[in-house]
C-alpha cells in the first residue's frame, strides 16, 4: 500500500504535536505540583519555625496557657490538622487535634533555647556566647487533601487544554498541508506518470506564484524539451543503426581474415621454433665437428713425426742388421745405432704421449657434450681438459687462457652442458673479443659462495657496444653475419645455463677494455 | 656638729625608706601575672588600668598573661610556679576560683567578680564589681522623680542583693515591691505583677531568674506595660532597659593595681580586704524613655557614658 507524502507529513506532524503536547502537559502538571507542594512546605515551615521561636520560653517554663494560645493560633491556619509539642524526652507537653491516618504530611522542628555557660553571672552582665540546647520538638500535621484536589483539578484542565490544542493544531496543519502541498504535488505526480507512459504532451496549469508554480513551469519546459529531444534522438538512433550495421559487416570480414592470419602465424611460429631448435642442435654438432677436425689436425703432426721416426728407425735397424750379418758391423756403428734408436724412440714416445693426451681430453669433452648424464666432477681438472681440447684453435694465437680455481671444488651437475658453456664462451672471446688483439688474455675464475658456484669468464678484448649488450643472448644475434657467425653461440650458453644447469648468467662490458660473463650455478643440481 | 649628725641620720632614713618601699623601682622589673577567665572587652580595660597605675607610680613591671579559655589550668599553674610572680591579678570569676584554689604563696588580687565575698582569704583580696544599689537609686530618682515604688524579682541566690536593695530603698524613701521566685516558671507572672504594682524594676544579678529568654520576655513586657527597667550593663540599655549602671572598668584596674602593690609591700599581710568600685558609669536608652514618656534631664544625659537612640 502506497502512503502519500500528505499522509506521511500528517502522521509526522500529528506525532510531533502529540509528543510536544504531552511533554508540555506533563511539564505543566509537574511544575504545578512542585509549585503547590513548595507553597505548602513554605507555609508549613513558616508556621512551625514561627511557633518554635515563640514557644521557646513557654516550653522552657512549661507555660501551658501560652503554649495553648500559640498552638491554637497555628491550628486556625488553613489545612493544619494537628499540632503536637513534645519535650526533650519526647513526652507530649501539648497536643491539639488528631492527625488523619492518611492524606496528611508531618513537619517536625526543634525548639531550641540558649544555654548559659559556667560563667553565668558574667554572661548575664557582659553577654556571652550561649550554647544551643534542644528543649522540645514541634510536630505539625498538614492535610494534603486540598493540595491533592488542586493538583487533580489542574491535571484535568491541562489534559483538556492539551488534547484540544493537539486536535486543533493537527486539523489545521492537515488542511493547510493538503491545500498548499498535496494538491500541487499530486498534479505533478500525475504528470510524471503520464510522461513515464510516454505521453509527452503534458501541460500542468500554473495558478499560483509559489515554488510549485516555478516547479510546474520548469516541468512544462522540461516536457517540451523532452519531446524535441526524443524526435532528434530517434533520428540519430536510426542513422547510427545503419552505420553500425555496415561496420558490423566489415568487422565480420576482418575477423575472419584475422583468424586465418593468426593460424598461419601460429604455424609459422611453430616451424620457426622447430628450425631454431634444429639450428641450435646443428650449431652444437658443428662446433663438435670443428673440435673433431681440430683434434684430427692436431694429432696428425705427432703421428706423422712418429711414422717418420719409426721409418727411420726401421731403416737404420735394417742397415745395422745387414752389417751384422755381413760381419761388417763396427763398434762405432753399433754405438751410433743405439744412440739413434734411443733418440728416435724417445721422439716417437713424446709425440705419441702428446697424441694420447689430446685424444683423452677430446674424448672426455666430446663424450660429455654428446651425453646428458649428470655426475660429480672436479671443476679445475675439467676446465683444464676443456682448454686442452680447444688447443687446436687456441694455439694458433698468442692469447692465453688462465684458470684461477681451487683444486678441490667438485660439483654434481651436467659436465657436457658445463663444457658447452665454457667452450662457447672461450671461442666467443677468441672470435669476437680478442679478434683485433695481438696478445689477449682470458681469465676464468671460480669461487664458491652461498652453495653456488660462481664462474667469471673475462677477457681484455674490445668489449661489446652498449647498443648490443642487451641482445647478445638473443637467438641469431651476431655482428659477424657475413663472416659465418650464426648468432647462436651465446643463445646456447644462456639456454644451457638457465635451463640445463638451473643457474643465472649476466654480462658486463666496457668497450676497448673487455667483457665479463658471470655465471652462478648450483653445486648440487637437483634432478628435474 | 649636732646638726651634721642629724642630717646624716635623716638622709640614711630617707634612703632606707625608699629602698624598702619600692624594691623594684631601680632598674629591676616587678614580675606580675595576669590570669583571664575568658576574652571580654571589659577585661582588657582592667589590664589597661593596672598597667596605667604602675606606670603612674614609675614602677616597671613585667607582665605574664594567661587565659583559661585558651590554656589548660595545669599548664598555667606550672608556669606560675616557675615564674613565682610577686603579685597575681585575676580577672573574672573562673580565674579567681582557679587562683584561690591553687596559689598560696603569692598575693592574689581579683577583679570583675560578682560574688566577691566567698573568695576572700589570707592571701586573696580584690575589687568588687557590684555597683551599690543606693548609688543606682539616687540617679533613678533624678531621672524619674515621680517614681515611688521600686520593684525587684529575686530568688534565694540573689538574697543579698534583695537585702541591700531593701536598705537602700529605706534610705531613699522608696517603697519596695519584691517578689521572690521559687521556680523560673513563675517569672512571667512576677513580671506582670511588678508591672502593675511598681514604678520601675531593678534587675539583680541572678542567673536562675535572668537568662536570655526571660530577659527577652522582660524587656518586651516592660515596653508593653511601660515599666522602666534598670539593667545590669549597657547591653541591657541597648536592648530596651531605660538605664543601666556599671563600674568604670579602667578605674577598677587601677584599684586592683593599688591593692596589689599594697599587698606586695606588706609581704606577710594576713589581712584580707575587699574594695568597692570608686567610679560608676551609666547608659541611657532614649527611645525607651520616649516610649515611657520620661523626660531625662540634660545634665543626667551629659553624665551618661553611653546613650542609645539619639
Amino acid at each position: 500500500m502506497r502512503i502519500g507524502i500528505d499522509k506521511k507529513f500528517g502522521i509526522l506532524t500529528i506525532s510531533i504535536i502529540i509528543v510536544l503536547g504531552l511533554t508540555l502537559g506533563h511539564y505543566m502538571n509537574h511544575h504545578q505540583a512542585l509549585l503547590l507542594r513548595g507553597e505548602l512546605e513554605d507555609r508549613a515551615n513558616l508556621l512551625i519555625k514561627n511557633l518554635a521561636y515563640n514557644v521557646e520560653y513557654p516550653v522552657l517554663i512549661n507555660d501551658q496557657e501560652n503554649i495553648a494560645r500559640l498552638v491554637e493560633g497555628v491550628m486556625s491556619q488553613r489545612d493544619v490538622e494537628s499540632c503536637r509539642i513534645t519535650d526533650k524526652r519526647s513526652k507530649i507537653i501539648y497536643q491539639s487535634g488528631l492527625p488523619a491516618p492518611e492524606g496528611v504530611r508531618e513537619f517536625v522542628w526543634s525548639v531550641i533555647t540558649e544555654k548559659n555557660s559556667d560563667e553565668m553571672e558574667e554572661d548575664l552582665m557582659f553577654g556571652g556566647e550561649p550554647e544551643k540546647e534542644e528543649i522540645g520538638k514541634i510536630h505539625l500535621f498538614i492535610s494534603t487533601s486540598s493540595l491533592d484536589r488542586e493538583l487533580s483539578d489542574g491535571r484535568k484542565t491541562i489534559i483538556q487544554v492539551v488534547i484540544g490544542a493537539i486536535l486543533a493544531t493537527s486539523l489545521l496543519s492537515s488542511i493547510l498541508f493538503r491545500l498548499l502541498v498535496s494538491r500541487p504535488v499530486n498534479r505533478l505526480v500525475r504528470a510524471t506518470e503520464k510522461i513515464a507512459k510516454g505521453e509527452l504532451n503534458v501541460n500542468i496549469p500554473v495558478n499560483t506564484n509559489d515554488e510549485f508554480a516555478i516547479l510546474s513551469n520548469s516541468f512544462n519546459m522540461m516536457t517540451g524539451e523532452l519531446l524535441k529531444h526524443r524526435h532528434e534522438l530517434e533520428e540519430l538512433v536510426k542513422k547510427r543503426t545503419e552505420e553500425l550495421e555496415k561496420v558490423n559487416e566489415q568487422l565480420s570480414v576482418e575477423l575472419s581474415e584475422r583468424r586465418k592470419t593468426e593460424n598461419a602465424l601460429r604455424e609459422a611460429n611453430k616451424e620457426l621454433r622447430k628450425s631454431q631448435e634444429q639450428l641450435v642442435q646443428s650449431e652444437k654438432m658443428a662446433s663438435l665437428g670443428q673440435l673433431v677436425a681440430g683434434v684430427a689436425h692436431e694429432i696428425n703432426t705427432p703421428i706423422g713425426i712418429g711414422v717418420t721416426a719409426a721409418s727411420h728407425l726401421m731403416k737404420t735397424t735394417t742397415e745395422i742388421k745387414t752389417s751384422y750379418e755381413n760381419q761388417q758391423m763396427t763398434k762405432s756403428s753399433l754405438e751410433s745405432y743405439f744412440s739413434d734408436a734411443s733418440e728416435i724412440s724417445g721422439l716417437i714416445l713424446t709425440h705419441l704421449n702428446r697424441t694420447s693426451e689430446l685424444i683423452r681430453s677430446f674424448k672426455m669433452v666430446s663424450a660429455d657434450q654428446t651425453s646428458h648424464d649428470k655426475r660429480i666432477f672436479n671443476i679445475k681438472s675439467y676446465l683444464e681438459d676443456i682448454v686442452i681440447s680447444l688447443q687446436p684453435k687456441t694455439k694458433r694465437t698468442n692469447h692465453s687462457i688462465k684458470i684461477i680455481c681451487p683444486d678441490d671444488i667438485e660439483i654434481d651437475s651436467y659436465p657436457g652442458a658445463f663444457a658447452q658453456v665454457i667452450t662457447n664462451l672461450i671461442l666467443n672471446s677468441m672470435i669476437h673479443g680478442l679478434e683485433d688483439r695481438e696478445k689477449g688474455e682470458i681469465v676464468i675464475e671460480v669461487t664458491v659462495r652461498d652453495e653456488s658456484l660462481h664462474i667469471s669468464h673475462s677477457d681484455n678484448g674490445k668489449g661489446i657496444d652498449q647498443l648490443h649488450i642487451n641482445k647478445i643472448f638473443d637467438p641469431f644475434f651476431t655482428t659477424k653475419r657475413g663472416s659465418g657467425g650464426t648468432g647462436l653461440g651465446l643463445h646456447i650458453v644462456y639456454n644451457t645455463v638457465t635451463h640445463t644447469l638451473n643457474g643465472t648468467i649476466s654480462c658486463n662490458s666496457v668497450v676497448n677494455e673487455g667483457t665479463i660473463f658471470v655465471i652462478a650455478i648450483p653445486i648440487i643440481l637437483e634432478q628435474p | 656638729m649636732k646638726n651634721q649628725k642629724y642630717i646624716t641620720f635623716l638622709l640614711l632614713f630617707i634612703i632606707l625608706t625608699i629602698s624598702l618601699s619600692t624594691p623594684y623601682a631601680s632598674g629591676e622589673s616587678l614580675p606580675v601575672t595576669l590570669i583571664y577567665s575568658s576574652n571580654r572587652t571589659p577585661y582588657t580595660l582592667i589590664e589597661n588600668g593596672i598597667r596605667r597605675f604602675f606606670t603612674d607610680k614609675s614602677i616597671d613591671i613585667s607582665i605574664s598573661s594567661y587565659n583559661l579559655k585558651k590554656q589548660s589550668p595545669d599548664v598555667i599553674y606550672r608556669k606560675i610556679e616557675t615564674n613565682a610572680p610577686k603579685i597575681l591579678f585575676t580577672i573574672g570569676t573562673r580565674a579567681t576560683r582557679f587562683a584561690v584554689k591553687k596559689i598560696k604563696n603569692s598575693p592574689v588580687v581579683f577583679s570583675m567578680v560578682l560574688d566577691p565575698e566567698k573568695f576572700l582569704g589570707p592571701n586573696v583580696s580584690g575589687v568588687s564589681l557590684n555597683v551599690p544599689t543606693e548609688m543606682k537609686l539616687e540617679i533613678v530618682k533624678e531621672i524619674i522623680p515621680q517614681a515611688k515604688k521600686a520593684g525587684i524579682i529575686y530568688s534565694q541566690k540573689s538574697l543579698p542583693y534583695y537585702q541591700e536593695t531593701t536598705e537602700a530603698c529605706k534610705k531613699l524613701d522608696f517603697e519596695l515591691i519584691s517578689i521572690k521566685l521559687e521556680d523560673k516558671s513563675e517569672f512571667p507572672d512576677a513580671v506582670n505583677e511588678i508591672s502593675v504594682k511598681a514604678d520601675f524594676l531593678l534587675m539583680v544579678m541572678d542567673s536562675t531568674i535572668y537568662f536570655s529568654q526571660s530577659i527577652k520576655y522582660l524587656l518586651t513586657e516592660s515596653l508593653r506595660h511601660k515599666l522602666p527597667v534598670i539593667g545590669l550593663s549597657s547591653l541591657y540599655t541597648k536592648a530596651g532597659a531605660l538605664i543601666s549602671f556599671e563600674s568604670d572598668y579602667n578605674n577598677i584596674g587601677r584599684q586592683a593595681g593599688e591593692l596589689g602593690l599594697m599587698k606586695f609591700k606588706g609581704h606577710t599581710s594576713g589581712r584580707s580586704s575587699l574594695v568597692k568600685p570608686q567610679k560608676i558609669t551609666f547608659s541611657l536608652n532614649m527611645i525607651t524613655a520616649d516610649r515611657m514618656n520620661i523626660t531625662i534631664p540634660s545634665e543626667i544625659i551629659n553624665k551618661a557614658s553611653e546613650t542609645f537612640g539619639k
